[in-house]
């Protein structure tokens, strides 16, 4: 690990940060793609834990949603279709003082990054990694993705996707030294926000699935429940997501301790309704980033300590 | 005075913030002299490439190549030597820079204050290695002090890793008004008090994000390795209120404060500066403080059962509450 | 075969002969788990610290374990030493200790040994209890019978038991003390070495395995009527003595690089074996990946943030990383990959040597993404190398791929010990602010280069794309913006090069035969190179370090020759096959490159054997070479 040497931080370092002090570029994705909400939630945060732009990281694979980190003005990361995990378990390794995001779609992350994927949750790095699963892939113009529900036509299987579609949250839930484990959905902003927060705040590997509206491909595959909030079941508890301005709306609630595991595992199983909220958060496990923080050392000391390795091997 | 045992318990507890501290220095004086070392061009080329490189690489070429910057002028090399200097110094200090005898009857955070001045150049010297690195150093601008580098001028990173202390001091001495301004960033007060102490010197530096304690106990010092925020830790040996507050414990403050002592008696005698009167208010406020909502119970006896697991159970609030209706004696 | 019967009694023998050698080779040969690769690292590192010139190779079966009593399952060490230098693996054996006759009998197959070879055999086996074995016996010591070796049998197991009931554990050391003997080895320093050896191990351990060493010493000067000398000569400046992989960590610790990502792969795993133990001491981090795509990420994840990382990896790992070599590239992220080469393509040869790597280290990736590729010759080189490479990783913000090869990672031999410098190592972070208005590409056009920011550094915040950016990390399809880039990008290669030397000319500066070579063979080719001068045969060697930019001056160098050849350890076809035409014929991989690179006619000579060039074998082809030349001439 790298120790932080003595920061000259000439301009003075109690800055407070608005909106303006985090926008990138101007977003490209389609007008109406979820996605817009992300950046917007993400931002708000942002703002909100006053995050330092230099401070932190956003790195995505590749996809509409892998555009990301243009869209942001701290240091971000665009990397390869998948492989967004990898780097950013190299960024929060070898730094662990910076804040790490990571923005993935569900071909990125459920496919090709499926492998990093399981490791990750099994790592339990501290980073919140987001899931924007529009149930397609959107840059290369809509194929089957792995959560593509059964059925749906697209470009590769025309006739109907053949498998019924992967099942991100128990798949997480199913593997070892999961930690926090969060769905939401970007067409309810108060609890996209209230969810990103709590994975922001989360001691460890946060994995938040947002279901994410893609008018380009699969429009209206959200569109009922976009409609009509009794499609929607929210997981409510003190320990849990709270956003209280969605009592009115959201009457479908159940409670859920998100210690429970067992519990969760049953609520992440498909059901006729969408259900929202933590179900899963445990900050006692086994953390990679922590069994694997290094001493910090000097030169001095490295070449004193190699130097006695070297006389080890010596003739 | 103190025995010697308590200030190597107390040192040995802030190693690692020692430790910190010396890194930081030492980080410092390497890049300082790699910056003079960087003027030689060819010559640190060809060390930095290493012996493979040796019949292989042309270093002068290879120097032009990796030096981005010209050539220092003389007043720039003459500051960063200075700054190797200071830095030099600083890293020679042995433990007893990180010790601080108060003289009786005299201020003790003028002594603190005095202390972090004289070790504060490291920081002065870090920035000026880099804005000389950078050329963009201007004398007339940045005149930093390599001398003395008082409190007040340290940035939010400098207070970070502020060197910790350990400081040796009469109870009468011990004004919390006084050290509040030096309450920042990863500061480390451990007072080691002598007789006689007012009974909550402390009391009155509690607030959300210091860790503070009143304890007979050293190994509380170890509590706050990892505190991610200041810290003043008051070692006493006398009756005074023994309690540690520690922001990590909880959101509110009362589940935060734990209260393993409170004198029995009210204090009726002045001492030093402090007036009977105000060692019963500062009480008075360590009480407050650790006063439930809603339900006030007896908030020692309460504290000291919730305080440790941080869960919070309703029933047993409950108990507390009612169990304190039915006394009605030595509440403040 | 000249089998000798054991003298009756010590005291009636007359004093051993003693032969004089400038070199000898030996080899200890066993079923696998039988320790005799021990015996040879010990053996080996004390004749290094007694100062002859060592080089020291193991004999790996390709099962881990393969059936006992086979020919193929031969696992063991060969250490070639000498009075003077030695720079590789030698060509045939003189003296084989064998623990039992299958295993002799395959490395006789395999061409091993020298016919007139001193075997050192186990005879226990002849009067096994089981007939299937004494009759292997008799059939195997018929058909040695045929050679000149000189076998002399050795009760080894009988011996041993009068120490250990398990006597399989124990031969090892029993062995060692038998070269001990003959070699006259200082017995203070290989208890030093046994002490280290198992330096994790009990004190009992220690105890037994001495004990076991002097029982061969005992055994060998009561039975044995000849001594060997190989005149050392006490090293006048300190040294080291480790094999590649072992020097590649070492530089990398040297280098100051923080992190390593890597997933296990003969036969570069045992460099992280090594810094497993000792990298987090030095503020290091090893981590094993899910596999080789994730552990390129992670340390170009690390690089990105901070220190110039690394990962460590063999032909199908290097394979897989080679999409995340190409973001590495175009992001300009610095990156220093070790590819310890195996025998290919796929699964292939696990743990035996080949060069077969070059060109996919050169050219792996879809796309222009230029490179720097170094490839150290020698085990000193291997930890000298990771210090430049992460210092030209870090000045032109590029990724650098160190081939080493199995001959190399396993290859034990002594060199100077490296007087470690600061300026080695990786700088602390600067996490100073950006300059106002600096791009995250500021290329200078006269190097290609342009100043790195890292996360944390206040002002410097920009997202770094694997897709075609302009200077400012903007996605950009443009042409013009593409052209430009892409040059920038190439434009550091074009640079590095110019800061590089003409490589030295082994031999003289002019002559009928230039040999070219690369890697690990490079003490074998100047030996080959030695003997043909020595028959009066007009040739010299040339060994390339830089194969990403290559070196200056190649295509001058070789128009003062009459034949350019390279020497490799990967496929060409050979020129007499039927099928073989001038223009169908694959050449090797160093060839095609300087055929590409110089228009000059490179021929080449290459081998896939599973093993080392022997010096023997290459000579052989100068030869032949040199024949074809004053063939051709009128
Ligand atoms: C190695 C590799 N294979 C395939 C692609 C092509 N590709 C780019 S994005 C993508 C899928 C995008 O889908 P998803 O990850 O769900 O992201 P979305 O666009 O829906 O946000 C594919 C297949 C690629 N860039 N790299
Ligand atoms: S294709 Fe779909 S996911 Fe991609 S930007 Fe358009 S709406 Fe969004
Ligand atoms: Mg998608």
């Amino acid at each position: 690990m790298t120790q932080c040497a003595i920061l000259p931080m000439l301009d003075d370092d109690e800055r407070e940060f608005a909106l303006g002090d985090y926008e990138g570029a101007v977003a490209r994705w389609c007008p109406g793609c979820g996605d817009h909400s992300v950046l917007t939630a993400v931002e708000k945060l942002l703002v909100a834990e006053q995050l330092k732009p230099e401070q932190t990281v956003f790195v995505s694979g590749i996809g509409c949603s892998s555009r990301f980190p243009h869209y942001l003005k701290t240091y971000g990361f665009h990397g390869l279709h998948g492989r967004a995990l990898p780097v950013a378990t190299g960024v929060k390794l070898h730094r662990p003082d910076l804040d790490v995001f990571v923005v993935m779609g569900d071909g990125d992350c459920c496919s090709i990054g499926a492998a990093h994927w399981i490791h990750a949750i099994r790592y339990n790095i501290h980073m919140v990694a987001m899931l924007l699963d529009n149930s397609i892939y959107g840059l290369t113009k809509k194929q089957t993705s792995p959560t593509t529900p059964q059925g749906f036509k697209t470009n590769t299987q025309p006739f109907g996707s053949f498998l019924p579609p992967l099942n991100p949250l128990t798949t997480t839930l199913g593997t070892t030294n999961v930690s926090f484990v969060a769905q939401t959905a970007e067409w309810v902003p108060a609890h996209l926000y209230a969810t990103l927060r709590a994975a922001y705040r989360h001691q460890g590997f946060s994995f938040v699935r947002i279901l994410q509206r893609c008018p380009m491909y699969t429009q209206g595959m959200y569109e009922a429940a976009v409609r009509d909030p009794g499609m929607i079941e929210l997981l409510v508890h003190d320990d849990g997501v709270v956003a209280p301005e969605l009592d009115k709306i959201y009457r479908n609630r159940a409670t859920h301790d998100p210690s429970d595991l067992d519990s969760a595992r049953r609520l992440a199983e498909d059901s006729t309704r969408i259900r929202l909220g933590l179900f899963y958060r445990n900050e006692s496990r086994a953390r990679y980033d922590l069994l694997r923080k290094p001493p910090k050392v000097t030169s001095s000391e490295r070449i004193a300590l190699l130097n006695q390795e070297l006389d080890h091997y010596a003739v | 005075m103190q025995s010697d045992e308590r200030v190597d318990a107390a040192l040995s507890a802030l190693r690692p913030r020692i430790a910190a501290f010396r890194l930081a220095v030492s980080g410092a004086m390497e890049r300082a002299k790699n910056t003079l070392a960087s003027e030689s061009g060819p010559d640190q080329a060809r060390v930095a490439l290493g012996d493979f490189a040796a019949r292989l690489i042309d270093p002068d070429r290879f120097a032009m190549i990796s030096s981005r910057f010209g050539p220092l002028d003389s007043v720039s090399l003459a500051i960063v030597e200075r700054a190797v200097k200071a830095l030099e110094a600083l890293l020679r200090a042995g433990d007893e820079d990180f010790i601080v005898d108060v003289r009786a009857g005299t201020s003790a955070a003028a002594a603190i204050r005095a202390r972090m001045t004289a070790l504060g150049p490291a920081f002065a010297a870090a920035t000026i290695v880099d804005l000389v690195r950078r050329r963009t150093y201007d004398p007339a601008q940045h005149g930093l002090p390599l001398e003395a580098h008082p409190f007040q001028k340290w940035t939010v990173a400098e207070r970070r890793l502020a060197p910790p202390l350990v400081i040796r001091l009469d109870g009468r001495d011990l004004d919390a008004f006084e050290l509040a301004p030096l309450i920042d960033g990863w500061v480390r007060l451990v007072l080691l008090v002598a007789e006689p102490c007012t009974v909550a010197p402390l009391a009155r530096l509690v607030s959300p994000g210091v860790f503070v304690a009143q304890t007979g106990d050293m190994k509380v010092l170890e509590r706050v390795t990892d505190f991610d925020g200041p810290a003043v830790i008051a070692v006493m040996s006398g009756s005074e209120a023994r309690f540690i507050h520690d922001p990590r414990a909880g959101s509110a403050m009362w589940q935060r404060i734990e209260v393993t002592h409170m004198p029995a008696a009210q204090p009726r005698k002045s001492l030093g500066a402090r007036s009977a009167w105000q060692q019963r208010d500062d009480l008075s406020h360590l009480k407050a403080l650790i006063q439930q909502p809603v339900l006030a119970a007896n908030p020692a006896e309460v504290l000291v059962a919730a305080g440790s697991s941080g869960s919070y159970d309703p029933a047993e609030r409950l108990t507390a509450w009612l169990l304190d209706q039915s006394t009605t004696d030595g509440s403040p | 075969m000249t089998a000798v019967a054991a003298p009756a009694s010590p005291e009636l023998r007359i004093a051993p002969t003693v032969l004089n050698r400038a070199e000898h080779t030996i080899e200890i040969v066993s079923d696998a788990g039988e320790g005799a690769q021990k015996c040879g690292q010990i053996f080996g590192a004390v004749s290094a610290k007694m100062g002859n010139g060592v080089w020291t190779v193991e004999i790996i079966p390709a099962e881990i374990q393969p059936p006992p009593r086979t020919a193929e399952g031969a696992s063991g060490n060969r250490v070639r030493f000498g009075t003077g230098p030695v720079t590789n693996g030698g060509d045939e054996t003189n003296l084989v200790i064998a623990f039992n006759e299958q295993v002799l009998l395959g490395r006789h197959r395999l061409g091993a040994l020298a016919s007139d070879a001193i075997v050192l055999l186990e005879n226990s086996w002849a009067t096994s209890s089981n007939p299937d074995i004494r009759s292997a016996w008799d059939k195997t010591l018929a058909e040695l019978s045929t050679t000149s070796y000189r076998i002399i049998e050795v009760p080894m197991e009988q011996q041993c038991l009068t120490i250990d009931e398990n006597p399989r554990k124990g031969k090892n050391m029993f062995a060692l003390g038998l070269l001990a003997y003959i070699y006259d080895r200082s017995l203070e320093r290989i208890d030093e070495q046994i002490a280290y050896a198992f330096r994790k191990k009990s004190e009992e351990v220690y105890n037994r395995n001495v004990a076991l060493m002097r029982l061969g010493v005992e055994w060998a000067a009561a039975n044995l009527d000849f001594r060997i000398e190989v005149p050392t000569h006490p090293p006048t400046e300190a040294l080291v003595v480790m094999n590649g992989n072992e020097a590649l960590g070492m530089g990398a610790l040297a280098s100051g690089m923080e992190l390593c990502a890597m997933y296990p792969i003969t036969p570069a795993t045992s460099v992280s074996h090594y810094l497993a133990e000792v990298f987090s001491k030095f503020g290091g981090i090893l981590h094993q990946a899910e596999d080789e795509i994730a552990a390129v990420g992670v340390a170009i994840g690390a690089s990105y943030s901070g220190k110039v990382a690394f990962t460590i990896t063999s032909g199908p790992g290097f394979a897989l990383k080679t999409e995340f070599i190409g973001l590495a590239v175009i992001t300009e992220t610095p990156l220093v990959i070790i590819d310890v080469q195996r025998g290919g393509p796929s699964t292939g040869l696990p743990t035996k040597v080949e060069q077969s790597d070059l060109l996919a280290a050169l050219f792996a990736e879809p796309g222009d993404a230029p490179r720097v590729v170094i490839a150290p010759a020698t085990i000193e080189e291997c930890f000298h190398v990771v210090v430049t490479a992460r210092q030209i990783a870090e000045t032109f913000r590029t990724v650098v791929i160190i081939l080493s090869d199995a001959n190399l990672s396993t290859g034990v031999q002594p060199f100077p010990r490296p007087q470690l410098k600061k300026e080695w190592l990786a700088p602390e972070l600067d996490l100073a602010p950006v300059k106002q208005g600096q791009r995250p590409y500021e290329w200078d056009a006269r190097t290609g280069t342009s100043p790195r920011s890292i996360p944390g550094q206040p002002g410097g915040m920009f997202t770094v794309t694997g897709l075609s950016h302009d200077e400012g990390s903007k996605v950009a399809y443009g042409a013009g913006v593409h052209q430009r880039a892409t040059t920038m990008r190439s434009r550091k290669l074009a640079v590095l090069q110019q800061t590089l030397l003409r490589p030295a000319i082994n031999g003289d500066q002019d002559g009928d035969l230039l040999v070219v070579g690369w890697g690990s063979t490079k003490g074998a080719i100047e030996e080959a190179v030695e003997r043909a001068r020595a028959e009066g045969i007009r040739a010299s060697s040339v060994h390339l370090t830089f194969l990403s930019p290559l070196q200056p001056g190649l295509k001058e160098i070789f128009s003062r020759f009459r034949k350019v050849m390279t020497v490799e350890i990967n496929y060409s076809d050979q020129p007499g096959d039927p099928f073989i035409t001038e223009e169908n014929r694959r050449r090797g991989q160093l060839a095609m490159l300087l055929r590409a690179q110089t228009l000059c006619d490179v021929d080449c000579w290459t081998r896939v054997p599973g093993e080392p060039l022997r010096p023997g074998f290459i000579h052989q082809a100068i030869r032949d070479a040199a024949l074809t030349l004053t063939g051709a001439r009128p």
